[in-house]
């Protein structure tokens, strides 16, 4: 595949979907719901394809020039010597993964979709925001500039705004939007100047020092190039030397953009209020990927983590810590999409988790894989939720299993994945979790953390399955329920097909140790200057990892379903002794997280800006009334001359034309 | 030649200070209708035969006659007399004053804005002395024809001639404009004037006395 | 044709009558004579143009002292229209009493 082949193939994937925005929110209303339907769910078809002609032409490629940078037009240009900022796209094994997951799983929430706003009178507003979605997504991951990349980045966060606050006349949702976008901002905000940091020490083309060309100051200011191009990034990147604070700096920063747009501590808060928007919009966005962005951007800067192993450990660290910190919290909730978000925060976690202690493609396999089960998890809620009439809370529901029989069974499918038994969680969370024994800061510590989150997992998972789909129906919605339409199942099979099989498919050639993904992803992650992915555990302490993983995994599942499917266990009196009490009410009132940013953040803010109103605007208003006092008292000074008779005037005429002759005649030099 | 100019010169002057200085309206009328005519005489004198003849036929026939009937119309015994020490009136003169003498002086000395000039005992501008250039009818060193034609062929031509030839070549761009602006004028008149033409009845008598008088002739 | 010498003393005239004239638009009340009086001013002003074109030889004074007869004519017949307007919806013909410009 050469250079304007893939140039070809991004531009059409980027446009399609552009298009489909513009025609959905431009024709929409006027052709109706079929055209909406029809043109949203096309378009990101198309894409899709194009995507798969991309996925067969970076297959096919030879090793080694299986990675394209292409341009599709220079935009800005301010001179040779200044900036010089085109469109560049990659065309990589990492982007056309990311691009598979963008597009597949879209085109499958799209179809979801159409069944699920099927009686909502804005489904013009929703495709096109969804489409715009899957433009700036994709726009995010070919991005090959850094200007490119944060115009992504930013649009992303602009779509989610628009979705979560879709249902815009609920105060819920629009106060849910601001937040998540006030909140992204932050992360934008460290992104910046992150970027700003790189711009000024790793853009810089250097000339090249000879005996003959002198490299003196005035020649090295003249001679140097500016490139955002990310490719001449991170070559430059080893320039700045491993671990200076440069670079830790700058890493640090760039991991702060990627906590708040993947909902790792402490930038998570939005993440469960933005289950205000529809839920298509949970699955797409805040499942499978604009939550995975921040996974993406270390990814594709890993070359800047490798050289900064502080930042990569904290990396690490709040990735672990949020993943068991969601965990906790996703035991306790009652809203089944709330559930569903503190588990995708938590596997995120896992996955910056992953890309933190260097074990990128491990990283990127899981988020492949959740994508596909999270999805699936959100559209089957989404099916319970329509069944039972927009009721959200679990402890309304039950008995679903025998009344929703396909929804139940996907859901179960998910579940298990999503706990990591049998199917896609497994592979993925094992083998990262593997890298977690030998790699990252302190090496096994988070690893056995890790385990932890595996138990947590399989019991919130379990938890959820039982409280809603098992037992007796417990409210008259649940009792009615009945199973979706077709548009909105065969989605969900799709994906619980995916996670089923997806696993088993991509390990398939060795039963442990490096899978399909690895092999795919490895050479992104590597570079000439040496690997930069984490050290495989040898195979003796794969296996003994994967099984004490399982474990927990099976442990945490087990629990679960004693609880809350068998009912032969009560936890209650456990967690009714003195000092274990407070952990329900912590775990259910999120960490008391909202509190402590409110009273530390929003509450000082308001108040400050009511100080500076009653202080300042009667300063300001004394400013300006003196002003106008003074151009007012200024102005009647003169209007006394204004007496409207016609002889002042004439006075004035004839005095100023004598004055006036008499100073010409004298500056002229006439005798006078 | 010369006693007659300073003669029209001075009744003029003379007339002029009847126009500014009368206690009637139509008296101070009057006053400038000798005015306006005393200066055609002038500009006769002065070899310009058109503007003798327009000066008499528009300003001393139309113009003054419009005052004459105006002032007939509104008021006729209107009196008004100036209040010789108003504040105005004694800034008036000295600003006036100041003019007169400055303009008088400049006049003395010649003036000019090209100072090489000074002090000649011809009148000069742009440094050409007119003497010559009338003397020879040399133009070349005149591009623009700022001097016109020279004396003898104002004599052979005639003045309205010349003066037409002026007015229809160089300044026909004025002239249009100008007849622009007399269409204009009339319009803007005759809207302004367009209800009531005389003002309410002062005296409702007067009209029925006058049909009277016309009936049955004055007593 | 009168000779050089008379030239300063048409421009003494033509100033002496442009200044009376601006003196009786200062002193005088009644608008009619101020406007005679403007008139006045215009005379003095052809009467200027007139003796320069008369002692330069050129006769472009004198068309320009035709269009400011023009324009005099025009300006007079507006200005008495308007002036007879102000006198038909009854106010008095006193400048200083038409004083509606006032601030």
């Amino acid at each position: 595949m050469n250079a304007s082949t893939a140039a070809l193939l991004a531009g059409l994937v980027l446009l399609f979907p552009l298009l489909g925005s513009a025609l959905c929110g431009l024709l929409g209303p006027v052709l109706g719901r079929r055209f909406v339907n029809l043109a949203g769910t096309l378009s990101i078809g198309a894409a899709f394809a194009v995507t798969l002609v991309i996925f067969a032409q970076v297959l096919g490629a030879a090793s080694g020039h299986q990675s394209i940078t292409a341009t599709l037009w220079n935009w800005l240009d301010l001179g040779p010597g200044n900036l010089n900022v085109s469109v560049d796209v990659t065309v990589d094994q990492l982007s056309v993964l990311m691009l598979l997951v963008i597009t597949g799983v879209g085109l499958l929430i799209h179809v979801y979709s159409v069944g699920y706003m099927e009686h909502d009178p804005g489904v013009a507003r929703f495709f096109s925001y969804m489409n715009f979605f899957i433009f700036s997504m994709a726009l995010l991951v070919l991005a090959a500039n850094l200007v490119i990349l944060i115009s992504g980045w930013a649009a992303v966060a602009l779509s989610s705004y628009l979705l979560i606050g879709f249902w815009y006349e609920r105060e819920s949702a629009v106060l849910a939007s601001r937040k998540a976008m006030i909140t992204q901002v932050i992360g934008d905000v460290a992104l910046v100047i992150a970027a700003f940091l790189i711009f000024v020490n790793l853009t810089k083309v250097f000339p090249t020092c000879s005996p003959d060309v002198v490299c003196g100051l005035p020649a090295y200011f003249t001679q140097h190039l500016y490139t955002l191009s990310l490719p001449q990034i991170f070559a430059n990147a080893s320039s700045l030397g491993a671990g200076s604070p440069l670079i830790t700096l700058i890493c640090i920063l760039l991991a702060v953009g990627a906590f708040a747009k993947s909902a790792q501590f402490p930038l998570h808060t939005w993440l469960p209020d933005a289950m205000e928007g529809p839920t298509p919009v949970s699955a797409l966005i805040h499942a499978a990927t604009m939550v995975t962005a921040g996974v993406y951007l270390i990814a594709r800067f890993h070359a800047l983590f490798d050289l900064a192993p502080i930042a990569s450990g904290m990396v690490a660290c709040v990735g672990m810590g949020t993943a068991v910190m969601a965990g906790f919290i996703a035991l306790s909730q009652v809203d089944i999409k709330r559930v569903i978000a503190y588990s995708t925060m938590s596997q995120i976690g896992l996955m910056i988790f992953a890309v933190g202690i260097g074990a990128y493609a491990a990283g990127m396999y899981q988020f492949l894989l959740h994508a596909f089960f999270k999805a699936l998890l959100f559209l089957a809620a989404g099916n319970v939720i329509h069944a039972v009439h927009d009721e959200q809370d679990i402890r309304e529901m039950g008995g679903l299993d025998s009344r929703m029989r396909v929804t139940a069974w996907c859901f179960l499918v998910g579940s298990l994945a999503l706990a990591g038994f049998l199917f896609a969680g497994m592979f993925s969370k094992e083998d990262l979790l593997g890298f977690g024994l030998i790699n990252g800061p302190g090496a096994p510590a988070l690893y056995i953390v890790g385990i932890v989150v595996n138990i947590l997992t399989g019991l919130y998972a379990f938890r959820l399955y039982g409280t809603a789909f098992r037992g007796e129906p417990r409210s008259e919605a649940a009792r009615n329920a009945h199973e979706s339409k077709a548009v909105m199942l065969w989605p969900v099979v799709i994906l619980a097909g995916l996670s089923a099989l997806a696993g088993w498919i991509l390990q398939w050639p060795v039963a442990f140790g490096p899978h399909l993904i690895d092999a795919f992803l490895n050479p992104v992650f590597t570079s000439p200057a040496g690997s930069h992915i984490a050290k495989e555990p040898g195979l003796g302490l794969g296996v003994i990892g994967f099984v004490i993983g399982l474990t927990c995994s099976l442990i945490g599942i087990a629990i679960a379903l004693r609880i809350w499917v068998r009912r032969d266990l009560d936890p209650s009196r456990a967690l009714a002794r003195p000092g274990l009490r407070v952990l329900p009410r912590l775990s259910f009132n999120k960490l008391y997280f909202d509190e402590l940013y409110d009273s530390l953040l929003v509450r000082p803010t308001r108040a400050l800006a009511r100080g500076l109103r009653r202080a300042g605007d009667p300063v300001m208003d004394s400013w300006i009334k003196g002003i106008s006092g003074v151009a007012t008292d200024f102005s009647s000074a003169f209007r006394s001359v204004q007496t409207g008779l016609i002889r002042d005037y004439a006075s004035y005429m004839v005095l100023f034309v004598v004055v006036f002759t008499v100073a010409v005649m004298i500056a002229a030099g006439m005798a006078k | 030649m010369n006693v007659l100019l300073v003669i029209l010169l001075i009744l003029a002057a003379i007339s002029a200070l009847g126009v500014v200085f009368s206690a009637q309206t139509i008296y101070s009328a009057l006053s400038l209708v000798l005015t306006v005519g005393l200066l055609a005489a002038v500009f006769l004198v002065l070899n310009a035969q058109f503007l003798f003849v327009v000066q008499l036929i528009v300003y001393a026939g139309a113009v003054m006659v419009l005052f004459v009937f105006i002032i007939a119309l509104l008021d006729p015994a209107a009196e008004d007399r100036p209040r010789l020490l108003d504040l105005r009136l004694i800034l008036g003169v000295l600003a006036v004053a100041g003019l007169c003498t400055a303009v008088f002086i400049a006049a003395r000395n010649d003036v000019t804005y090209d100072t090489s000039c000074t002090g000649q005992a011809v009148t000069c501008m742009h440094g050409y002395t007119v003497g010559s250039l009338a003397a020879t009818g040399d133009t070349t060193a005149d591009p623009f024809h700022t001097f016109g034609f020279p004396q003898n062929a104002v004599d052979q031509a005639g003045n309205v001639q010349t003066v037409a030839n002026q007015l229809f070549h160089t300044y026909v761009l004025p002239f249009e404009i100008t007849s622009l602006l007399l269409l204009v004028a009339a319009i803007g008149a005759v809207y302004l004037t367009r209800r009531a033409a005389v003002g309410p009845k002062r005296d409702p008598q007067a009209d029925q006395r006058w049909k009277d008088d016309l009936v049955e002739g004055p007593d | 044709m009168p000779s050089q010498a008379m030239f300063p003393w048409l421009l003494l005239t033509a100033s002496f009558l442009f200044t009376l004239g601006a003196l009786g638009v200062l002193i005088r009340r009644n608008p009619l004579v101020v406007f005679m009086c403007i008139e006045l001013m215009l005379n003095a002003v052809n009467l200027a143009l007139v003796g320069y074109s008369s002692y330069l030889n050129s006769e472009e004074g004198q068309v320009f002292a035709f269009m400011v007869i023009v324009v005099a004519a025009a300006e007079v017949v507006v200005g008495l229209g308007l002036l007879t307007r102000v006198f038909s919806i009854g106010r008095e013909l006193d400048v200083d009493d038409l004083d509606e410009m006032k601030q």
